[in-house]
């Protein structure tokens, strides 16, 4: 069962700022997500290949695809702060 | 002047390229009766979010493209707002892209746009694309235009009312769950979910990157054709894109039906009737039909929403309000965070993003996440064994027509199990569409009802010949 202390725990690390009585429904939602996918508990049919599983990372080279600079604008304008072409932030340290 | 000479119901992309190639209306009177339709019901429906200000300059643009070769010249279709188009307002239906503007076009719309469609607009859909009903969206429900008082089903409920509507001659939705064949089987349409990786991701917002893939919804099935035709392909922005292979087989494909998956208490028997008669039909059309097994189906919404939300929550940790949209202040960086996304972010994308930090966190990763891969390569496994046997696989789309809006918002789990059936195909990636079946009558509305076609990966030329045959489009 999962408990007041584990949906606290969850929002902090989900970086969400959860009031009391959301914190109490989504106790009660998740609770019941997860009584609903225990069936999954039940099947014991699992082998080195299903846990390894069939899917494998493609991968390719680093290689930039634009030429330097052709979005910058764009991208910078997006963030909510911005100066020049940096995006602003507060201080971490 | 348009408006009275096209007739929207009755239009389909073939008809409407035809008359265009012949002259009989242009691309912009075309785009100018989409218009006068839209204004005169999106108000009831809201399928729409925004109509474009240059549909018109757009249609201008594409007549010179007009030619018999060009299927797609002149034709509106309605963009779901996941979809980027450069210059765009663009924002998965969610507060917390409040104000964002698409730096780029997805690849599926670079190619319409050079194909000379119109976009007429972007719909409306679930905050970002999680939900049935689209009663997840930050500006409102889209209602069912066959029942005001019902939704329009969702994910992608904008696209699929947009079209049933007459709003749009087709239009693109993405579906990771069933979020473009759900919403098609409740408004009476075609609502097509390739393969995975067939259509390139690039450019569509990410939900559940194992399972998203962009789907169309049409009138018909050769609507579909079209404009996957015209999307699909290998990206170099996308890694898990691929080419689909033309296959070109003469033997009648024969059709499977996995009977103790549609057995459940929870399917409405107006569902199952609709079903029965599909199968008549098919069985009326010369094709044989076998009963199959697939034994672990029955697991496939659970590893569903194990997977899905693991997914999701990555994928939205990239909104916190320093890199776009909309950002609340606090008084150091992480209390922006905290403050951004709690009030971003609605219900249901703050639980999945709960339920995916949790599948995921040390304790938990072996018991959820992990088994419910491998649960997801036995499934996989039943489908590879299924598809020895049979051709197609048919079940319903959904196990109910459109329900009332506010029915199942309580209760998540209630909202989940609309997915029953449409969630296999997106965890195995093979192809599936729903088309209409025939319809139920409730409080003197007719509700359709659609039947759901897959075929295995790559088989799309199969899996839409199959269903052409069946709605009649081709003998």
């Amino acid at each position: 069962m999962i408990t007041k202390q584990d949906i606290e725990k969850l929002a902090e690390l989900a970086r969400l700022k959860l009031t009391e009585a959301e914190a109490e429904k989504m106790q009660t939602d998740i609770g019941s997500i997860l009584l609903y996918v225990d069936q999954l508990k039940e099947v014991h049919e699992t082998t080195a290949t299903t846990i390894v599983g069939s899917n494998r990372n493609v991968m390719r080279e680093d290689i930039p695809q634009n030429a330097g600079g052709s979005y910058t604008r764009a991208l910078v304008d997006s963030a909510p702060a911005h100066d020049g072409d940096f995006v602003k932030v507060k201080k971490i340290l | 002047m348009a408006k009275s000479i096209i007739d929207l119901k009755a239009l389909t992309i073939e008809l409407a390229h035809a008359a265009l190639v012949r002259g009989d209306f242009t691309a912009a009177e075309l785009a100018q009766a989409y218009l006068d339709e839209i204004a005169e019901k999106n108000k009831d429906i809201n399928a729409y979010l925004e109509v474009f200000d240059d549909v018109l300059e757009q249609a201008t643009k594409a007549q010179s493209l007009v030619k018999p070769e060009n299927m797609l010249a002149g034709i509106p279709i309605a963009i779901k707002d996941n979809i980027l188009i450069k210059g765009r307002r663009v924002g998965s239906a969610s507060k917390i892209l409040e104000g964002y503007v698409a730096p780029y076009d997805a690849t599926a719309i670079k190619k319409l746009r050079d194909a000379g469609v119109v976009f007429l607009g972007r719909v409306n859909m679930d905050e970002f694309a999680m939900g049935g009903s689209t009663e997840n969206s930050a500006y409102g429900v889209t209602r069912n235009p066959h029942d005001v008082s019902r939704v329009a089903g969702g994910s992608s409920g904008g696209s699929a009312a947009a079209v049933s509507m007459n709003g749009a001659l087709a239009a693109l939705g993405s579906d990771t769950g069933g979020s473009v064949r759900q919403p098609a089987s409740y408004c009476g349409v075609v609502g097509f979910k390739p393969t995975y990786g067939s259509i390139s991701r690039h450019g569509l917002m990410a939900m559940g990157s194992s399972l998203d893939v962009i789907g169309t919804i049409t009138k018909t099935v050769r609507d579909s054709r079209i404009l996957f035709d015209a999307m699909k392909g290998k990206d170099s922005f996308d890694s898990t894109s691929i080419d689909i292979p033309a296959v070109n087989s003469q033997k009648k494909p024969i059709i499977g039906v996995p009977r103790s998956f549609l057995t459940g208490d929870g399917i409405d028997p107006a569902v199952i009737k609709s079903f029965d008669e599909s199968l008549k039909r098919l069985a009326g059309l010369g094709y044989e039909i076998k009963d199959i097994e697939l034994p672990n189906i029955k697991y496939s919404l659970a590893v569903y929403y194990v997977i899905m939300p693991a997914e999701v929550s990555t994928n939205l940790s990239r909104f916190d309000g320093v890199k776009f949209g909309a950002k609340v202040e606090g008084k150091d960086l992480l209390e922006d965070y905290l403050l951004t996304r709690a009030s971003g972010f609605g219900r249901e994308a703050r639980r999945r993003i709960m339920l995916g930090t949790y599948v995921l966190s040390s304790g938990y990763y072996d018991a959820y996440y992990n088994k419910a891969n491998s649960v997801r390569e036995l499934i996989k496994n039943d489908f590879v064994k299924a598809f020895e046997l049979v051709d197609v696989i048919v079940t319903p789309t959904a196990p109910s027509p459109a329900f009332r809006v506010g029915e199942k918002v309580s209760d998540p789990v209630a909202m989940y199990l609309e997915d029953i059936f449409t969630v296999p195909a997106n965890l195995v990636g093979i192809p599936a569409l729903s088309v209409p079946a025939g319809s139920v009558e409730i409080d003197g509305k007719n509700l359709p009802i659609g039947v759901q076609f897959s075929a295995k990966q790559g088989a799309e030329d199969l899996l839409l010949g199959v269903t052409e045959v069946f709605l009649g489009e081709i003998k």
